[in-house]
């Protein structure tokens, strides 16, 4: 009894020594867990930061991106001289510098430089470039006015010649001129098309093989006024005499002039704009180029970004699990104290036992017991489910036997939480996996996305040329179904004059054949008249021979009978003279009969050719007219087809939108997993605190079967031997005690 | 009045018929007619104009029907009834040895006489009368051979044109013109 007394008496000289050693550790624990929470708190706080910063990188790329695909789409338009998309390309250039500036500033020197250092270059040409297209947008307006305005020369070319080719009451064309004021017309219609496709908003005004076209037709029209305003002997036209058809014609060859020059002009600015399209096509290229470098830098980015998360979330757990392990040491030292203090109770009893001497053996035991089972349950502290409390027959007997329960129970748990936040983890990290897959591909799916919506785009835009085009041609057709069919028009109308022409020339012969029977008939009566002369002139020769063998008396009748002799020759003269000048007239009715009836067969084989040429010109119209239908058959196709690569790049954009949600969600799952991980591994550890024997070997199973099966036969009294065993031990273990506390 | 109721009335008529004669138109002279001026009738034969006196010519007719006489000479283009006489009608130009006359339109038949004869002679055209004063021009100029001998031998000049004068005497009195018959 002496040794366990004189560590009673150790234990209580060294009570207040303990008391503020432990009260000061606690005090330094609490300093602890203040710290570590500190920690936690920072470690959050930072993370949150930095994934705000990302976040600012990241839409600082994507905005960069949106410029990109803006300037690849503006700068086309702008190059084809449309006023507002130079001030959209100004207005992106400045916007993209800002963003560039911005992102020097958040792209510190990294793993991430290189793809940013490759994209800032990529971006710094392209400035370049921008600087040059900008820097042209006067010439390329200037020259898209000049262009606009010489469609409309050719437009008024084209009206001239119209008015000059439907004419005026007092025009007379010959075919030469007829001819050559059409060709005037079709060429000025051609110079219209020509020039009004080089307008178009997807074409590049630096077209010199268009505007070499135009100067050939222009040369050609200028020839076609020249001809008719001067007479050209060479293509057969003569010269327009009519007044009011040659101030026409002066109208046309001045706005021919005014045409030529604005052409000149065009043409001496074609050399600078085939740079500058050079320039815009080649940044075309590099634009193309922007979305894909962008995306890698996104990549990156974004990968580094769960990386560096990955490792705040390390800091944090740190700080976590330091401030679980304070929390322990300080329960653990809270124990120390306690015991401290019950061996202290314990030992001032003694003194009392000691001063007065009369302490029955019945409490000194029960003392006795609850020391075995405090100290039996001593290391509890370090090592609960170690423990076992004997069920004795003492006082303490039956808590010891409740202690044991508990602390079994307490084992069996902390093997199940090993258990499950095992499985929770490996679940978990699994599960991870996937998610991170996921994100991964829908990412993937995003960039795919965008690229089939900017190939949609392309191919929207070139079916929206093709139903242009196919308009166009059917306003061609159309026109030359006009043409056609006023050329068929004036075809009948020559016909018409040709049939007119000939049956007045038939008229007019039959008038004649006429003229010669009246004549021949009048020669009849003039040789009757003639004969009766010629007998006249007998007669009175005769009464002159007569009267003359009158003699003397028959002499006046010899003068009246010369006299009447003299006439009738004079009649028989002039009616000889009539007859002649009848027969002349008979010559000549039928030499004009005869260029009559050639000039009636000239007319009907006129007529048979402009009918000729009327079916050719009516064969004309129908195939136009099929190629009209044709073309609006395109032009329908090509709107609809247009309509439903809209509704397709609609459909992709809404898919483009649910993929980047599902990936957003996807990564959202991801992080919730990894702290469902986390967690779970917090809880692994702080079951690891309790010496639990290894989960994982069989050996570590069966001691675990082993282990539990004492606790439960303590309870069910199975096994006596064990009790008896556990009893046994008791008085050595009550005194083994006071050395251990003395040691 | 008194003057007229003292006249007789015979002075009346002579004195109307002096103012009627000196009011009346004369009647149409001669132009050109002198006195002892010779009329001629104007012909052709063939090219060549000749002229006959009127004395020697009786009437001038178309060409008549014929009845041919067979054995006859060339010449002789037959005989015919003219007013219940007959008459030979003479080809002049065959007979002067030149181309036959052709009958034409102006083909006329000159009837002549003498003192025995009636004979027709065919010519190409009769112009009528043709006056000259003077006496026919001496001798038929140089070469004129082929005419009959002793029937053209005088040429007269009216109006500036030479005329052959044809002698009907001479030419009735010729003798191959009497012997017609074919020798």
């Amino acid at each position: 009894m002496t040794a366990p007394e004189s560590a009673h008496s150790s234990v209580s000289a060294r009570v207040p020594g303990i008391e503020w050693g432990a009260i000061a550790l606690m005090a330094l624990l609490v300093v602890a867990l203040l710290g570590s929470l500190a920690g936690l708190l920072v470690a959050t706080y930072g993370g949150e930061r930095a994934s705000e910063r990302r976040a600012h990188r990241l839409s600082l790329l994507e905005e960069q991106e949106r410029l990109a695909v803006t300037l690849f789409r503006q700068t086309p338009r702008a190059l084809s001289g449309i006023e507002p998309a130079f001030s959209a390309i100004r207005h992106a250039r400045d916007a993209s510098k800002a963003v560039l500036a911005d992102l020097d500033a958040v792209y510190p020197v990294s793993a991430e430089s290189t793809a940013y250092r490759a994209l800032n270059k990529e971006w710094s040409g392209l400035v370049g470039a921008l600087d040059l297209i900008l820097s042209a947008e006067e010439p390329v307006l200037g020259l898209r006015e000049s262009l606009e305005s010489l469609v409309a020369f050719a437009e008024a070319l084209e009206s001239q010649a119209l008015v000059l080719l439907a004419g005026a009451p007092g025009w007379e064309f010959e075919p030469g001129q007829t001819y050559a004021a059409s060709n005037l017309r079709l060429l000025s219609a051609r110079l219209r098309e020509n020039l009004r496709h080089g307008l178009d908003s997807n074409r590049s005004l630096a077209d010199s093989e268009r505007y070499g076209e135009g100067a050939k037709l222009l040369t050609a029209i200028g020839d076609a006024v020249t001809g008719l305003s001067l007479g050209d002997r060479s293509l057969g036209i003569a010269r327009v005499s009519t007044p009011s058809a040659r101030a026409l014609l002066e109208r046309l060859g001045g706005l021919y002039r005014d045409a030529s020059d604005v052409l000149k002009s065009i043409m001496s600015n074609t050399l600078v704009m085939v740079h500058v399209h050079e320039t815009g096509e080649t940044f075309a290229v590099s634009a193309k180029r922007i979305p894909v470098l962008s995306a890698e830098l996104r990549q990156i980015t974004g990968t580094s970004r769960k990386e560096k998360t990955w490792a705040t979330e390390a800091v944090r757990t740190g700080f976590a699990a330091a401030a679980i392990v304070i929390l322990l040491a300080a329960a653990a030292t809270f124990f120390f104290w306690a015991r401290a203090r019950v061996h202290a109770e314990r030992a001032r009893a003694e003194e009392v036992q000691r001063r007065h001497r009369a302490s029955s053996e019945a409490s000194r035991r029960n003392q006795a017991a609850i020391l075995n089972l405090l100290d039996e349950v001593g290391p509890i502290g370090d090592d609960p489910v170690a423990v076992e409390a004997g069920a004795t027959e003492d006082l303490t007997g039956t808590i010891a036997d409740a202690l044991s329960h508990v602390i079994e129970s307490l084992r069996e748990t902390l093997v199940h939480i090993n258990d499950i936040s095992g499985e929770i983890g490996s679940g978990a990290s699994k599960t991870q996996v996937t998610a991170s897959a996921l994100s991964t591909a829908s990412q993937v799916q995003v960039q795919r996305m965008a690229q089939a919506n900017d190939a949609l785009h392309l191919m929207s835009s070139a079916v929206a040329r093709i139903a242009q085009e196919a308009s166009e041609s059917s306003q061609a057709a159309a026109q030359s179904v006009e043409i056609a069919s006023q050329g068929a028009k004036a075809v009948r109308d020559t016909i018409s004059g040709m049939n007119t022409v000939r049956e007045t020339l038939q008229q007019g012969a039959q008038r004649l054949k006429r003229l010669r029977e009246s004549s021949r008939e009048m020669g009849d009566i003039v040789r009757f008249i003639d004969d009766i002369a010629d007998q006249t002139n007998v007669l009175a020769l005769n009464a002159v021979i007569q009267a003359s063998t009158a003699g003397d008396a028959g002499q006046g009748f010899v003068t009246v009978a010369d006299e009447v002799q003299r006439l009738a020759e004079r009649a028989g003269r002039a009616a000889k003279q009539i007859e002649m000048r009848l027969g002349t007239i008979r010559a000549d009715a039928d030499e004009a009969v005869a260029s009559m009836e050639q000039a009636t067969s000239d007319a009907l084989a006129g007529v048979r050719t402009a009918t000729g040429v009327g079916e050719a010109l009516s064969e004309v119209e129908s195939v136009s007219g099929r190629l009209n239908r044709r073309a609006d058959v395109m032009t329908t196709l090509a709107r609809e087809q247009s309509e439903q690569a809209g509704e397709i790049m609609e459909a992709v954009e809404a898919i483009r939108e649910t993929t980047t949600e599902m990936g957003n969600g996807a990564e959202d799952a991801a992080r919730s997993i990894s702290e469902l991980a986390e967690r779970a591994q917090v809880l692994q550890r702080a079951a690891k605190g309790f010496p639990l024997p290894e989960r994982d070997s069989p050996e570590t199973a069966a001691l675990l079967q082993h282990g539990a099966r004492p606790g439960k036969a303590a309870t069910t009294s199975d096994e006596p031997s064990s009790k008896a065993a556990s009893l046994a031990n008791l008085p050595r273990e009550d005194d083994a005690t006071p050395a251990d506390a003395g040691s | 009045m008194a003057q007229r109721s003292a006249a007789s009335p015979f002075a009346v008529l002579s004195d109307l018929e002096t103012r009627a004669l000196a009011a009346s138109r004369e009647l149409p002279k001669a132009h050109g007619l002198e006195e002892g001026a010779t009329r001629y009738i104007g012909f052709r034969l063939g090219q060549t104009g000749l002229v006959a006196s009127m004395h020697e010519v009786i009437e001038i007719l178309p060409y008549p029907e014929l009845t041919g006489v067979p054995g006859s000479a060339p010449w002789l283009r037959g005989i015919s009834q003219i007013r219940g006489r007959l008459l030979s009608v003479v080809d002049l130009s065959g007979l002067s040895g030149r181309a036959p006359s052709p009958v034409l339109r102006t083909t006329r038949m000159l009837i002549v006489k003498n003192d025995v004869m009636l004979a027709g002679l065919v010519v190409d055209e009769v112009f009528g009368l043709k006056h000259h004063s003077s006496a026919p021009i001496s001798s038929l100029s140089h070469d004129e051979p082929s005419w009959l001998p002793g029937v053209v031998n005088a040429e007269v000049e009216i109006d500036g044109t030479r005329w052959g004068v044809l002698s009907v005497a001479g030419l009735l009195s010729y003798p191959d013109f009497v012997s017609a018959a074919v020798q």
